[in-house]
């Protein structure tokens, strides 16, 4: 695989606007950040082309007094999260692997567990730079917190993998740092009684549900609080009380500690011979989806681990073997929970229906969520893609 | 006039038989009343206008006007403040009509509902159940959730709760050529086109049904009024409540002007009409944490010079604190017949500068100003006031109006934070987009609406040779 590392934007500009035929006949480049160079292995087709955004990772605009930053898309999350800690600011990126990329990050729009008290990714890009497949240069946004001119194309970046182009520099929103920030580890039986709902548990600002890991250990949580000092005091000790209650085990972590996140457990499979499936759920349908899950979870023995976001409804399940080469379906089972879960009975038409999208190796695998979007939908995606793009882009154009 | 641009044969008859019985009205004297909307500076006259019931018959419009090319402009209560929802000819879509709330979801903390349904409706059914909708235009009595929607609008607590955008998890959109499309936010690893159609302004496609997010009632709200000898030290109290790390849900500013108007009307809230500046400030949550945030804010506050801090102790003084700045617009026509309202936002720490700025530009121009607006967002309202009947005037107002949009832009700021493009600031867009991205939403404009019909001239320069784009 020829590996494409440009130094400048005009570098990068000119070898993409030259390379209409290049990417025909070899297909699209994979777009990667600092540390992760190459694509994992574990790919049915292996892009043989590769632009790594590893020269474009230094802070290019930070306005601490505004709460913006802008840097290159290549910059770690990291090392973002550090340069803006210096002056007391914040991003709530908590569970987020550290060599992401920032431009990786956005262009994923992975769930976090902050997203229902701080927003999800979308929320928090509010400019960003587009380099299109056929050479074009296009700004969107402004480093400002309210802006509705024009269309809201950084919203259509946001998850967008590399379809639209290759995002090169990004202006994100940030957050005093809050006053206090801690973070607890739950560990018991009773949280898979409890689910994902947590009733009677005080407010909190992140809960990240774990169960199955590695086959059989117990169900654990991770609960973040955030805010003033006395108000995330007598939350603290109403959630070590409703622990107590039913028999959780409870321990304080450092805030800064991400969890282990599934894939880089030490003992978790290595991301090139697993799969990590994101199952979307609306809200209504989690509980029902989760224990479903979770049960089929427990007989399968490829299944790793099972991870609920439950304020947003999305849930991932990490697997453990790769499926036969070349087989790309999720497992029979878990598109029949999905079947089921959105047959549930509703009263009105829902617009709002669980999907599955499935990455393997952080690499998305659009086929079955193709299946689960309306005929119109890929439709308007298609042409909104060619004014974009200004090529044709397959949907294995990704940003790690 | 009309009869200039009469629609054709055969129109008008087949939107009364697809429609329900006086759903189709094309009588001038009633038209009249779909003039102009809040921005009543920018008028113009529909050849008709239509009230669907459902969204079958939203559809019927939307194929019937395909099939004879006509353009259209869909609207809700008609408050925008941009001109985005009058029509020059053409048929203007109604959606007041579409008034359901089809569910209230309080397991997923989600609502279902038609276009037309208002803003604070959602939250009068939703409150039973001790849920809300976040966003607050102003107007949340009188706007509809489908205008909220197609400007993205934000509100005095879209602070820290995000605007509209983030509190619409799906929608139905119908495509001008008839198409219902159903959109999320890409979960599903499409793309998020929800996202896209939020704040699109009619351009894309009609809503037919909104699915927003939904949030439990604030156990405690805390409020108080700060005031201030100077604009710029109100200004830099904003950021140094932030430094402090709190993110209230409300952070507002009124000026000299503004408290004069509102003291002399019915609103009063005792405010000293020697007051440079005040900032409204309200922190929420349990009661210990709204107690806790407000105390730091005002630490804040006092240290950047305030004179004096007054915290409203019940719900009564709570609700006059606001008066004073949500009745703030109403109350200037006090003052002057016509109010040209600005929108731009500013990164924060502009704001001590840009304010005598303002306060600069209006004087040189001879007009009054009154500013009240988003502080914490940086999102400013500087209001010029005038009379339209003096043409002097409205051309002193435009000037002092582009000059003053010129600097927010120069140091970062867009032309509009919430209120929309709509026909007010199409000439604008220039300023803050290049060619490549113009033609590019043109582009993407016309992949779906090919003809041009659905409300054109809003949102985008039109190219046309030696254009203005």
């Amino acid at each position: 695989m020829r590996i494409l590392r440009p130094e400048s934007e005009a570098e990068l500009v000119e070898w993409i606007a030259s390379s209409a035929d290049r990417f025909r006949d070899e297909g699209m480049p994979i777009v990667t950040g600092i540390g992760v160079d190459r694509p994992p292995g574990g790919l049915d087709t292996a892009p043989r082309l590769s632009v790594s955004m590893s020269g474009f990772s230094e802070v290019i605009d930070f306005r601490p007094r505004d709460l913006t930053i802008t840097v290159g898309a290549g910059m770690r999350l990291s090392t973002l999260a550090e340069v803006v800690a210096e002056e007391g600011l914040w991003l709530p990126l908590a569970g987020m692997p550290e060599d992401r990329s920032v431009g990786g990050w956005v262009a994923s729009a992975p769930v976090g567990e902050f997203d229902e008290s701080f927003g999800p990714v979308r929320r928090h890009v509010l400019a960003c730079t587009l380099l299109h497949w056929d050479g074009r240069v296009t700004r969107w946004g402004r480093p400002v917190m309210k802006n509705v001119a024009g269309y809201e194309v950084t919203k259509l970046v946001c998850g967008s993998r590399a379809r639209l182009g290759i995002v090169t520099t990004v202006t994100l929103r940030l957050w005093p740092r809050p006053r206090v920030l801690r973070r607890f580890a739950l560990a018991g039986e009773a949280l898979r009684e409890t689910g994902s709902a947590f009733d009677g548990a005080p407010r909190f600002e992140a809960l990240l549900w774990r169960s199955r890991v590695g086959g059989g250990e117990p169900v654990t949580a991770s609960v973040s609080m955030a805010g003033g000092p006395a108000s995330v005091s007598t939350r603290a000790q109403e959630l070590e009380r409703w622990a107590r209650d039913f028999g959780i085990g409870i321990l304080e972590n450092s805030p800064e500690s991400s969890h282990p996140a599934a894939g880089s457990d030490e003992r978790a499979p290595r991301s090139g011979s697993s799969a990590a499936y994101r199952i979307t759920f609306g809200r209504r349908y989690l509980t029902a989806g989760l224990r479903d899950l979770d049960r089929r979870v427990a007989i399968d023995e490829d299944a790793w681990s099972l991870e609920a976001f439950p304020a947003t409804g999305v849930v991932r399940l990490l697997t453990q073997k790769q499926k036969a080469a070349g087989q790309r379906q999720a497992p029979a089972w878990l598109t029949t929970t999905v079947d089921a879960v959105g047959r549930a009975p509703v009263s009105q038409p829902s617009l709002e229906t669980p999907a599955v999208r499935i990455e393997r190796g952080g690499h998305a695998e659009h086929e079955a969520a193709r299946r689960m979007r309306s005929n119109g939908s890929r439709d308007i995606e298609r042409r909104w893609l060619a004014a974009f793009a200004g090529v044709e882009v397959p949907w294995q154009a990704d940003y790690l | 006039m009309s009869s200039e641009r009469a629609l054709p044969a055969g129109l008008l008859s087949a939107l009364r038989a697809a429609l329900h019985a006086g759903a189709v009205i094309d009588d001038r004297d009633r038209l009249i009343a779909y003039e102009a909307d809040a921005l009543t500076t920018s008028r113009g006259l529909p050849d008709a206008a239509v009230f669907p019931a459902d969204r079958d018959e939203l559809i019927r419009v939307l194929q019937l006007l395909q099939e004879a090319q006509v353009p259209f402009v869909p609207r809700g209560a008609g408050t925008g403040l941009a001109g985005g929802a009058v029509a020059e000819g053409g048929v203007l879509i109604c959606t007041a009509r579409m008034h359901r709330i089809l569910e209230v979801d309080t397991e997923g903390l989600t609502a279902l509902v038609e276009p037309g349904v208002l803003t604070d409706e959602i939250n009068a059914a939703t409150v039973e159940h001790g849920l809300r909708y976040l966003p607050d235009p102003a107007s949340a009595a009188a706007c509809t959730i489908g205008g909220n929607v197609a400007m993205n609008s934000g509100g005095p607590h879209c602070l820290k709760h995000g605007v509209t955008t983030d509190h619409v998890v799906a929608l139905e959109v119908i495509l001008p050529d008839g198409t219902p499309l159903e959109v999320g936010r890409g979960a599903d690893g499409g793309l998020d086109l929800a996202g896209m159609f939020t704040g699109s302004e009619g351009t894309l496609g009609v809503i037919s049904r909104i699915r927003v997010n939904l949030a439990p009632v604030a156990t405690d709200v805390r409020t108080f009024l700060a005031l201030f000898d100077s604009v710029a030290d109100a200004g830099l109290a904003v950021g140094r409540i932030f430094e402090a790390g709190v993110v209230p849900v409300a952070l507002e500013l009124v000026d000299r002007e503004t408290i004069a108007v509102v003291e002399s009307s019915v609103f009063a809230a005792g405010l000293p009409l020697d007051t440079e500046a005040a900032l409204v400030v309200e922190c929420e949550g349990d009661p210990e944490e709204a107690e806790e945030d407000l105390e730091e804010a005002e630490k804040a506050v006092l240290a950047c010079g305030a004179r004096e801090v007054r915290r409203a102790l019940d719900e009564e003084e709570r609700l006059a604190i606001w008066q004073a700045r949500k009745k703030a617009y109403g109350a200037l026509g006090r003052l002057a017949p016509d109010v040209f309202v600005q929108d731009a936002a500013v990164p924060r720490s502009t704001l001590p500068d840009l304010l005598p700025r303002f306060a600069e530009i209006a004087g040189r121009h001879d007009l009054r100003l009154a500013n009240f607006f988003h502080a914490g967002d940086g999102n400013v309202h500087p209001n010029l006031l005038f009379d339209r009947r003096d043409a002097d005037q409205v051309a002193r107002v435009q000037a002092a109006g582009a000059e003053i949009m010129a600097i927010c832009v120069e140091v970062g700021g867009t032309i509009t934070g919430e209120h929309g493009v709509g026909a007010d600031k199409v000439r604008h867009m220039g300023l803050v987009f290049g060619a490549e991205e113009l033609e590019t939403m043109r582009t993407l404009r016309r992949s779906t609406d090919r003809a041009g019909l659905a409300n054109p001239g809003k949102l985008l320069p039109e190219t046309e040779p030696g254009g203005t784009a």
